[in-house]
């Protein structure tokens, strides 16, 4: 009866290992893509590999992210998070995640406050303290008669703002507005619009995500025609809708060059746009690149929380960097990657992402 | 001694049982106190850090109240009044306010208060950009549009005040728990300090149990043991103690009780031999009383003695002559006068000069001249004598002396000492029965010669008064009494001793016993000495 029972214990399937991944709608097929290739190959050690995917919001709600982040740790079999979306809610669920010792990654969050975020936390990207200067650069290099500033107001547009604020002041280019919106309002969409023609900016620098722009795209177009625009990496976080006949295309910062010769990233971008039906964002890519990371690190040393921990902390210190579809990914800024940006263009429907200058 | 005595208690002293206890409790006593003095000093710390963390997140939670109020009312006089003043005032205040909300989200916060600072927070981003709509519709001079937006920022500081109030009112509660659980941090320190301290006590009782059973007890039992010693139980001893010291106090106290035991029988031994020299000098003194009566109850029968050994010789020669001429004389009748009168009156003569003479004898003082005499020849010299007497009454007498064998005496009260023995014997087996008398010596090995006159008559009657002067068994006017008493006297003089005692089945046994000559006789003496 023993032998029978120990055969049944031995036959049942083993319990699969678990991340919580907390992304966009946009950013969550990268992680389910990644978490398919893992099962395909026989998971991890044999053992499969499931994703509990709460979903966050796309505006980044902290409060969203801390209960998102309360439910995720308090379920024992959970051994990492890929997530939050956004810097704001990443920061947010940050402390949940460090007080209960729960491995973070976040794929996109590039607040430079995120460094603090504390030793359980990591992300795939680079602080803004390294994007502000890039676009700086790129500000200097369109020579532009006014320069406008429209930033989200959480932790990562205030903070962004900051940062290129000093970057443009130490370029002695002028600012003639920074304004100011919230994502979750859009009745006062108008009046941003309003606000920021009566300044008549040749230069939009939209250091916020793509959402708010596209709902203004159509008076801001009207408003200010020929207005460039270039956007921080939020602009890419998910595809941009823009309306061409309004306004021409948008630069954008992208975290990930997706033209980078590389057959895994190329054959993820097919999956995924094959699969969603459009091109594959920065999120999604990182997504993907995060949930294979946690897959090595629980392959390495077994499914435990502290030393997936452990682990990822010597990952490109005293450890090789992972090669993922992204690039090589080394934590070497406290946590954070190195900087890899490039500059994409966002136009009606369909976005090709290209080379920045 | 001492040492090999100790095995209970060799490798255990008692210095290092205290040494030990006293480790021991110090090092309890000092750990208990570090422990007590860590405690209270980790209670203060986190006490402190707890008071620190705490004063911190309230003086930053007290600059996001101040700094989103200033930030609010910068922002209602900048619409009054418009001016870059009230515009970049708002900014920094906005700024900072901001900041502060960073920085306590940054601490462990309760999910409550994380979601009320983060309401804070979006009440905040909201609060500013709709201040930045109506300061803008304001800087164009579309005034009258920005009041009618004053609603709407009115509805956002609404906002702002209430998620501050809310956050304001759970620090409150926070304040309140916080010192709600210093109260009960004080209560433990002092629940473990009570601790601590009935730890020290139950070590104190501990230490104080070993001590009177490892120490106290002891030493009670020594002092027990001491008091019974001065009650005079001297047999009272300690047993091996558990520790060297004690043992050596036990071996020690041991010693002198059995040194007071010694003493003690010496004592008692040296009482008893006091006593027996006071009982042997009482017996002394006793005999020389005695001795004295009986010199002076000499002297007295010397002289009388003296006074009728005269006349008693007359008479004797009287009658003697008295009886002759009656034997000579022819008629019968005469004759028979001389056979009935003369020869009693003759006879009984002759037995007074003989008490006359026995009684000079008996009163005469010791010779000085003592010599070594043959034994057998002299016994021989007194057994011829009478052996005629005990022919006629058909009873034995044999003597079984070696030759060689000599004593100390003088020949003549020797034979005198044999004579009187003899008849004795003699006179027993004739009036009690018997065969015979036998006479033997031996040498004891030693000094002494050991001389028995055995013989089988009817003993004895009255052995403690046999040598009594003038006590007799025989029929009146048959002994004097003085037999033994001369026998007893000579031999004393001889340096001797006479005892005796009677046999199983019958008899009785004289034993003499002599000194033996150290050196074969020169010569005998067989003059007699006989005082007139």
């Amino acid at each position: 009866m023993a032998f029978g029972l120990l055969a049944i214990l031995a036959c049942r399937d083993p319990e699969p290992y678990r991340i919580g991944v907390v992304l966009t709608a946009t950013g969550n097929p990268g992680a389910v893509l990644a978490t398919e290739f893992i099962n395909r190959n026989g998971g991890i050690g044999g053992v499969p590999l499931v994703l509990v995917n709460l979903g966050d919001s796309p505006t980044g709600s902290a409060p969203l992210a801390l209960d998102a982040a309360e439910r995720l740790v308090a379920d024992p079999r959970v051994l990492a998070v890929v997530g939050h979306s956004n810097s704001s809610a990443s920061l947010a669920a940050s402390q949940v995640y460090n007080s209960r010792h729960v491995v973070q990654i976040a794929p996109t969050s590039t607040t430079p406050l995120f460094n603090r975020a504390g030793p359980w936390s990591f992300r795939l990207v680079a602080s803004d303290e390294y994007q502000a200067p890039f676009i700086a650069a790129a500000v200097a290099a369109e020579h532009p008669d006014r320069v406008a500033v429209v930033y989200v107001n959480d932790v990562y547009g205030r903070s962004l703002n900051s940062l290129l604020a000093h970057e443009l002041e130490k370029s002695k280019i002028a600012v003639v507005a920074t304004l100011p919106y919230v994502e979750t309002e859009s009745a006062n969409q108008s009046d941003l619009v309003s606000s920021l023609a009566k300044y008549r900016p040749t230069l939009l620098v939209w250091l916020g995500r793509s959402a708010y722009f596209d709902d203004i795209t159509a008076p801001l177009g009207k408003a200010l025609p020929g207005l460039r625009v270039l956007a921080s990496d939020g602009f890419g976080g998910r595809t941009a809708r823009l309306d061409s006949s309004v306004l021409g295309e948008v630069r954008h910062v992208r975290l990930v060059d997706m033209n980078r010769a590389d057959t895994t990233l190329q054959r993820v971008r097919q999956l995924y746009r094959e699969r969603e039906k459009t091109e594959i964002n920065d999120e999604a890519a990182l997504s993907y690149d995060a949930v294979l990371l946690l897959a090595e690190a629980i392959r390495r040393v077994g499914p435990d929380r502290a030393r997936v921990r452990e682990w990822l902390s010597h990952v490109g210190r005293d450890a090789p960097a992972y090669n993922g579809i992204t690039g090589p990914i080394a934590f070497v800024n406290g946590g954070s990657r190195k900087a890899q940006y490039s500059w994409g263009i966002a136009h009606a429907a369909s976005p090709v992402p290209r080379r920045a200058p | 001694m001492t040492a090999s005595r100790t095995g209970a208690a060799s490798g255990r002293t008692l210095r290092r049982m205290l040494l030990v206890v006293a480790l021991l409790t110090s090092s309890a006593a000092a750990a208990a106190m570090l422990g007590a003095v860590s405690l209270v000093k980790s209670l203060r710390e986190n006490v402190e850090r707890d008071t620190e963390v705490f004063m911190e997140e309230q003086r930053m939670a007290d600059r996001i109240v101040v700094l989103t109020n200033e930030q609010q009312l910068a922002a209602y006089r900048e619409l009054e009044r418009p001016g870059t003043v009230n515009t970049a005032l708002f900014s920094a205040r906005g700024d900072s306010a901001y900041r502060e909300m960073r920085r306590y989200l940054f601490h462990e916060l309760s999910l409550e208060a994380r979601l009320q600072v983060e309401s804070i927070k979006e009440a905040h981003q909201l609060f500013e950009v709709a201040a930045n709509r109506s300061f803008d519709l304001s800087n164009a001079g579309r005034t009258d549009e920005a009041r009618k937006r004053l609603s709407s920022l009115d509805a956002r500081a609404e906002a702002l005040d209430s998620a501050v109030s809310k956050f304001r009112a759970a620090r409150e509660r926070q304040r309140n728990e916080f010192r709600a659980s210093h109260a009960v941090l004080a209560q433990r320190l002092d629940r473990a300090l009570l601790l601590v301290a009935g730890a020290l006590v139950l070590l104190g009782i501990v230490v104080a149990v070993t001590l009177l059973r490892r120490v106290l007890r002891p030493l009670d039992h020594l002092a027990t043991m001491a008091g019974r010693i001065a009650e005079g139980d001297t047999l009272a001893r300690v047993p091996p103690q558990n520790y060297r010291e004690f043992d050596v106090v036990a071996n020690g106290f041991n010693h002198m009780a059995g040194r007071v035991q010694a003493a003690r029988d010496e004592v008692v031994a040296q009482n008893l031999e006091l006593h027996q020299a006071l009982e042997h000098l009482r017996a002394t003194q006793e005999d020389l009383v005695q001795h004295e009566k009986l010199s002076a109850m000499g002297q007295m029968l010397a002289g009388l003695a003296h006074e009728l050994n005269n006349p008693l010789a007359g008479i004797l020669g009287m009658a003697e002559v008295l009886q002759d001429e009656l034997a000579r004389a022819p008629e019968r009748d005469t004759r028979e006068l001389g056979t009935e009168f003369a020869e009693p009156l003759v006879r009984e003569a002759v037995r007074a000069n003989a008490l006359v003479r026995s009684l000079l004898q008996f009163a005469r003082k010791p010779g000085d001249v003592l010599e070594s005499v043959p034994l057998g020849a002299t016994l021989s010299t007194a057994v011829g004598l009478r052996a005629h007497a005990f022919a006629q009454q058909g009873k034995t007498v044999r003597v079984d002396i070696p030759t060689d064998l000599c004593v100390i005496a003088e020949a003549q009260k020797l034979q005198q000492v044999a004579v009187n023995l003899i008849n004795n014997a003699l006179d027993a087996l004739v009036t009690g029965g018997g065969t015979g008398l036998v006479i033997s010596a031996t040498h004891d090995g030693g000094e002494f010669v050991l001389v028995e006159f055995h013989d089988d008559g009817p003993g004895i009657p009255d052995i403690a008064l046999a040598f009594t002067p003038f006590h007799t068994t025989k029929a009146a006017g048959k002994g004097t009494g003085l037999g033994l008493g001369l026998v007893t006297r000579f031999v004393k003089e001889f340096g001797g001793t006479v005892n005796a005692h009677n046999v199983t089945p019958r008899g009785a046994c004289i034993t003499v016993r002599l000194l033996v000559a150290p050196e074969p006789p020169s010569e005998s003496r067989n003059e007699s000495e006989e005082d007139n």
